[in-house]
C-alpha cells in the first residue's frame, strides 16, 4: 500500500494505483489513513485505554495531517483528537473500510449480532 | 446518609449528560456545556420523593475508579468514601461500549447501582437499537432508558432510585479472579455486544462535515478569529443603545433625581453624598454594564453549547504546544474570558501539574467579563468609531502577553514534556435558547451581586472619603491618588488625572470598580468646579465619557492604561483562587509578575508613541522597560539554573 498526501492529509492511494484495503501487518495509529478502519492491538497507555481507546476496539481514522499535533478519531459515536505521541504508540490492524478501497467494514461503527 | 437525607451520587464518563440530569432532578440551573470537563467541582442539590428528602451529589467525569486528573479525583474519592447511598452511573447510551468498562468498576463499591441509560433519542436516531432488559439483566441492577435533556425517564430513574435504597448492594459483574483491565474491556464488549444492534450503515455525521472546514489547516485559525471578533461587534454594537438608554434614565432618576429629592426632605450634605452620589450613582454605573456583560455571556454560552469549544482547542493546539501546553488548556482559558476564577478551577482536567501551573498563571491574561466595562466606556469615550476594534484588540493583547509567559515560563521555571492529548470532540448541537440564556441570566447575576457590591461600595466609600477635607485642603483619597501618581505619570496618567490611579488600586478588589472609581472620582471632581465649567459639556448618562475625554491627554494614554488594566495584578477572588489551586508561592508569583509586565507594556507602548514629542524622556522610559523584561528573562533563567544545581 502506498500513501501520498493530498493538501498535506494522510490518505490512501489506491484510486491511482496504489493497493489499498486490508493491510497485513501492525502499524502505528498515527501512520493510519483518513476513512480507514483500524482494530487496536496494542495500546499502551492506561487512561488513554480507559476512554475507549483499548486493544479490540474499532476506530476509523477521520483526519490526519502529519503537520499537525493531533489525529481525529471516530471510536464509536464518539470522536476524539488524539496526539501524534500517544497515536504512535497505539498499534493497529487494519481493517480497511476506505470508499477507495471498498475493502474491509462498510460503516465506522460495529454491526452488532 | 447527610443530615437524614439519602444521597445520591451523579457518576460517569464526561459529556454524557450527567449535570442535565442533575438539574432535571433537582430543579437546580447548573451550567450544562456541550464539552467534556464542565464540571470540576461537586454540586449538590435536592429533591423531595416519596415523602421523603434525597441529596443528588453531581460528581465530575471520569473514566474509571484509577483517576488521572484532580478532577477525577474529587469523584473517584467521593465513590470510594462510600458517602453515597445510592450511585447512579449516567451512561451514555450512544457509547455504551466505552461506559461499561466504569460500570464494572461501579458494581463493585458495595453499594445499590442504578444505570440511567441517557441520551437514548440520540443513540435511536443514530439507527441503534437498544436491550434495556437485557442490558439490566446483565448489570443485575436497574437500567432507566432516558433522554434528561426533555425530561423523559427522571421520574421512573427518580421512582428506580427509591426502590434500589431499601434493597440489597449491586453484585459485580466480574468474579474477584477476573477483574483485571482485559476482563472489564471483553465483558463490555461482549455486553454491547448483547444489548445492542446497530443499523448496518450509519450516516455520515453532519458535525464531521463541518468539521473538515473548521478544523482544516487553512480555515481553522481564521474562523476562529472571525468568530471571536463577531462576539465582540455583537458585545459593543448591540449593547450601546442600551447602555446609553440605561445611563442617561438611571443617571437622572437616581443620582440627580436622588439629590433633587433628598435636598427638598433636608436631608443633610453629607447623607446626600452617600445616598446619591454613593450608592445612586454606583447602581447607575452597575446597570450601565449590564447590557454587554449580558451579550458577552449569551455569545460564549452559544459557542459552548454548540459544541465549538472543543474545536477550538483543536485549532489552538499548535499554539498552545509553542508555549508548552496541550491543546485542551485552551479551555480553561477560554472559560477564563468569562470569569478569571472558573478558568482556575477549570485548570483541573490537566493531568499534569506543571500544565496546570503554566495555564493557571497565564489565565489572568484572558479579559474576564470584569474588565469588559472598563474597555467598553473608555473605548466608547476615547475611540467612539472603532470601539469594537480597541476591545478586540485588548483581548489579542492578553493572548499574546499569554503566548508570551507562557514562552518564557516554558523555557525556564517551567520546562516539561507535553503531556499525553486526548479530548473528545463532542458533536455540534443547535443551541438551546433556553440553556443559553439561562446561562447567561445567572452569569449577569453573578455580575450584579459580586460586581454590584464592589462598585456601589467603591463608588460609596470613595464619595464619602474624597468629601472629607484635610488640613491641606485635600482628601484623604486624592493625596493616595497623589502619592500612587508617579508610578503611573510614565504611563501617560497625567498630574491632575490622579483619580486613574485611585482607579487601578480599587481595581484589585474587583476589576469591575475601575469605572466605578473614576465614575465616583470625576463627578465630585466636577462639583466642584476643579475642572473648568466650559469644560464640562456632558451631562447626565455620558458625563463619565466626557470626563474621560477631559482627563486622558491622548488616546495612546488611554490605550496605555487599557493595557495596564488587562495585565496587572489579577483581583483578589482570582488571587485566592491561584492560591488554593497552586499555592502561596505561585500567588506571590503571579502577583508581582503580572504587575510589573504590566508597567512595563504599557511604558513601552506609551512611551514609543510618544518618541517623536520627546524623544529623550521617551528613550529614557524605553530603556528602563527594556531593562526590566530582560531583568524577567534573566532572573527567571538564573533561577532555574540554581534550581537544577540545587
Amino acid at each position: 500500500m502506498r500513501w501520498r498526501f493530498r493538501y498535506g492529509h494522510r490518505r490512501c492511494s489506491s484510486l491511482i494505483g496504489g493497493g489499498g484495503g486490508k493491510g497485513g501487518g501492525l502499524v502505528p495509529l498515527a501512520e493510519g489513513f483518513e476513512g480507514h478502519h483500524y482494530e487496536i492491538v496494542e495500546s499502551p497507555d492506561r487512561h488513554i485505554r480507559e476512554m475507549g481507546f483499548f486493544p479490540g476496539a474499532r476506530v476509523r481514522i477521520i483526519r490526519n495531517v502529519p503537520s499537525e499535533h493531533g489525529l481525529v478519531v471516530g471510536l464509536g459515536r464518539s470522536r476524539y483528537v488524539l496526539g501524534r505521541s500517544a497515536a504512535a504508540l497505539i498499534r493497529v490492524a487494519d481493517l480497511g473500510g476506505c470508499r477507495h478501497c471498498h475493502g474491509g467494514i462498510g460503516s465506522d461503527s460495529t454491526a452488532f449480532a | 446518609m447527610k443530615g437524614g437525607l439519602t444521597t445520591v451520587a451523579l457518576a460517569g464518563n464526561p459529556n454524557c449528560g450527567k449535570t442535565t440530569l442533575f438539574n432535571a432532578l433537582t430543579g437546580e440551573c447548573r451550567y450544562v456545556g456541550n464539552w467534556p470537563g464542565v464540571t470540576v467541582e461537586r454540586a449538590e442539590g435536592g429533591y423531595e420523593y416519596g415523602g421523603r428528602d434525597w441529596w443528588v451529589v453531581d460528581l465530575p467525569g471520569l473514566y474509571s475508579l484509577a483517576p488521572f486528573t484532580p478532577d477525577e479525583a474529587i469523584s473517584a474519592e467521593f465513590l470510594q468514601s462510600g458517602k453515597a447511598d445510592v450511585v447512579v452511573n449516567v451512561v451514555d447510551a450512544s457509547n455504551l461500549e466505552r461506559s461499561l468498562y466504569l460500570t464494572s468498576q461501579l458494581t463493585e463499591l458495595g453499594r445499590p447501582l442504578v444505570v440511567a441509560l441517557n441520551m437514548t433519542d440520540l443513540a435511536n436516531a443514530r439507527g441503534m437499537t437498544l436491550d434495556v432488559d437485557g442490558l439490566a439483566q446483565i448489570l443485575g441492577c436497574p437500567v432507566i432508558p432516558m433522554a434528561a435533556w426533555r425530561g423523559e425517564g427522571v421520574q421512573a430513574l427518580k421512582e428506580a432510585i427509591a426502590v434500589a435504597v431499601g434493597r440489597p448492594s449491586s453484585s459485580p459483574v466480574l468474579p474477584p479472579d477476573r477483574r483485571g483491565e482485559r476482563d472489564r474491556y471483553v465483558f463490555a464488549r461482549e455486553t454491547t455486544n448483547r444489548t445492542v444492534r446497530q443499523s448496518a450503515e450509519a450516516p455520515v455525521l453532519l458535525s464531521e462535515r463541518v468539521d473538515h472546514l473548521v478544523l482544516s489547516r487553512l480555515y481553522g485559525i481564521p474562523i476562529f478569529l472571525a468568530i471571536m471578533a463577531a462576539v465582540f461587534w455583537v458585545t459593543v454594537r448591540a449593547s450601546e443603545p442600551a447602555m446609553h438608554f440605561l445611563d442617561e434614565w438611571l443617571s437622572r432618576l437616581l443620582v440627580e433625581g436622588g439629590r433633587q429629592w433628598l435636598e427638598g426632605l433636608g436631608v443633610p450634605e453629607w447623607m446626600i453624598l452617600v445616598l446619591a452620589d454613593g450608592v445612586g450613582s454606583g447602581l447607575r454605573a452597575v446597570s450601565t454594564f449590564l447590557p454587554p456583560i449580558f451579550s458577552i455571556f449569551v455569545c460564549l454560552a452559544l459557542l459552548e453549547n454548540s459544541g465549538y469549544m472543543a474545536r477550538g482547542a483543536f485549532v489552538m493546539d499548535r499554539i498552545l504546544r509553542f508555549i508548552g501546553l496541550p491543546g485542551r488548556a485552551f479551555l480553561p482559558l477560554l472559560v477564563g474570558f468569562g470569569c478569571n476564577v472558573p478558568g482556575i478551577l477549570a485548570t483541573r482536567t490537566l493531568p499534569e501539574r506543571r500544565e496546570r501551573i503554566l495555564t493557571l498563571l497565564i489565565n489572568p491574561f484572558m479579559s474576564c467579563s470584569a474588565r469588559l466595562p472598563v474597555y467598553t466606556v473608555f473605548a466608547m469615550a476615547m475611540f467612539p468609531s472603532r470601539a469594537n476594534w480597541i476591545i478586540f484588540s485588548l483581548y489579542l493583547v492578553g493572548l499574546l502577553a499569554a503566548i508570551g509567559s507562557g514562552l518564557l515560563l516554558r523555557s525556564t521555571i517551567l520546562k516539561g514534556e507535553i503531556s499525553t492529548y486526548v479530548m473528545e470532540l463532542p458533536e455540534y448541537q443547535m443551541p438551546s435558547w433556553r440553556a443559553v440564556l439561562r446561562h447567561a441570566w445567572e452569569n449577569l447575576k453573578g455580575f450584579m451581586i459580586r460586581g454590584g457590591k464592589w462598585i456601589v461600595a467603591a463608588i460609596t466609600v470613595l464619595s464619602l472619603a474624597n468629601g472629607i477635607r484635610l488640613p491641606a485642603g485635600d482628601s484623604p483619597v486624592e493625596r493616595i491618588g497623589k502619592r500612587l501618581l508617579p508610578v503611573f505619570r510614565p504611563l501617560g496618567v497625567s498630574e491632575h488625572n490622579w483619580p486613574a490611579s485611585v482607579g487601578l488600586f480599587t481595581g484589585l478588589f474587583a476589576k469591575e470598580s475601575v469605572v466605578g472609581t473614576l465614575d465616583a472620582l470625576y463627578a465630585q471632581r466636577e462639583q466642584r468646579g476643579v475642572v473648568e465649567e466650559e469644560e464640562m459639556e456632558g451631562e447626565g448618562g455620558r458625563r463619565l465619557l466626557e470626563s474621560l475625554r477631559r482627563h486622558f491627554p491622548s488616546r495612546s494614554a488611554a490605550y496605555a492604561y487599557l493595557l495596564f488594566v488587562l495585565l496587572y495584578s489579577p483581583c483578589v477572588a482570582t488571587i485566592a483562587a491561584i492560591r488554593r489551586e497552586a499555592g502561596m508561592g505561585w500567588m506571590f508569583f503571579s502577583i508581582v509578575y503580572q504587575t510589573v509586565l504590566a508597567w512595563t507594556v504599557s511604558v513601552l507602548f506609551y512611551q514609543t508613541i510618544r518618541l517623536k514629542e520627546n524623544p529623550a524622556e521617551a528613550l529614557f522610559w524605553l530603556g528602563l522597560g527594556a531593562f526590566l523584561l530582560a531583568g524577567w528573562v534573566f532572573g527567571l533563567k538564573a533561577w532555574t539554573w540554581r534550581r537544577r544545581r540545587a
